[in-house]
């Protein structure tokens, strides 16, 4: 619900006066036609390019992250809602995978040194969220622009990262979303978090199987820079050992 | 006990600093958000894979 409703709110823009500067706390393209914030990714690059620090987006994704971790991805990413509705049901089918959490900070790594060296917004060039939220609408809007190779390279992007969503819940948050490796790092300092009593726990699991982003070990519930702190696993604790709790 | 207390005091310290920090770093740069704006308002296509 939340998820539809800040996806109606990143569309705002659709009244020209509500497209603003500010900088949306999780990957939605501004090339949207209706965008009503900044993706952060799309606009470091550009400072990157243009030769500015990026001070005004990190004081936003600072705060943001300070307050709630990662929550974002799980509470109001249009994008991760895509991933939720195709993950796998029940879990069935779907491919264990090894935790490769560095993985997000080496696409991050690239699309700053891409963005300084190529002075081209690279990162955006292949972003799935892009092809879905801007590439698409665009055309749909503006049906006579031409097309050509680097709208297909968008499509593929999409259609790969949908396909591997189908078989890896929350696939592109997982492993390639960079702003998630932002976002993720502040989970070790951020106010809210997913607090584990140990004492109710009687270690069933439960809760990790729920897990959409792979977690392994109830010590990382809430700090993991891959904890999304959506709170399944608060929901699936038959004990309730697992609580979201305000770090004071 | 006493030094889990203060462990905990001080996180909230750093907690309530970076946050500050951060809030500054915003205003700071709150010149940013018209730069900012105008990359919303005007759509680049070919950042899209059109035009």
């Amino acid at each position: 619900m939340l998820q539809i409703g800040s996806f109606l709110v990143s569309n705002l823009g659709f009244i020209r006066i509500l497209k603003t500067g500010f900088v949306c706390p999780f990957l939605y393209c501004y090339g949207c036609p209706f965008a009503t914030f900044g993706c952060p990714i799309g606009i470091i690059q550009n400072f990157i390019i243009n030769g500015q620090f990026p001070l005004f987006t990190i004081g936003f994704l600072g705060v943001y992250g300070t307050l709630f971790g990662r929550a974002f991805c799980g509470w109001a990413c249009p994008f991760g809602a895509l991933h939720d509705m195709l993950s796998p049901t029940h879990r069935r089918g779907e491919i264990k995978t090894r935790n490769l959490w560095f993985f997000k900070y080496t696409v991050l790594f690239f699309t700053i040194a891409l963005a300084w060296f190529a002075l081209d917004t690279v990162f955006c060039k292949f972003c799935p969220s892009g092809s879905l939220f801007a590439s698409i609408p665009f055309l749909i809007l503006y049906p006579k622009t031409e097309v050509g190779a680097p709208f297909y390279i968008h499509m593929f992007t999409l259609v790969l990262t949908i396909v591997l969503a189908l078989v890896i819940s929350r696939f592109w948050c997982r492993y390639l979303c960079p702003l998630g490796a932002i976002a993720g790092a502040f989970n070790k300092v951020g106010i809210l978090t997913i607090d584990w009593n140990e004492a109710k726990c009687k270690k069933c699991k439960t809760c990790l199987d729920t897990c959409v982003m792979g977690i392994t070990e109830m010590e990382e519930v809430g700090s993991s820079t891959d904890c999304i702190l959506c709170g399944r696993c608060v929901e699936a604790c038959p004990e309730k050992a697992l609580s979201f709790k305000i770090k004071s | 006990m006493q030094m889990r207390e203060a462990n905990l005091r001080l996180k909230l310290k750093v907690r309530v600093l970076l946050l500050i920090v951060f809030a500054v770093m915003v205003l700071l740069s709150i010149n940013d958000y018209w730069l900012i704006e105008t990359l919303v308002r005007y759509v680049c296509s070919s950042c899209v894979g059109l035009g």
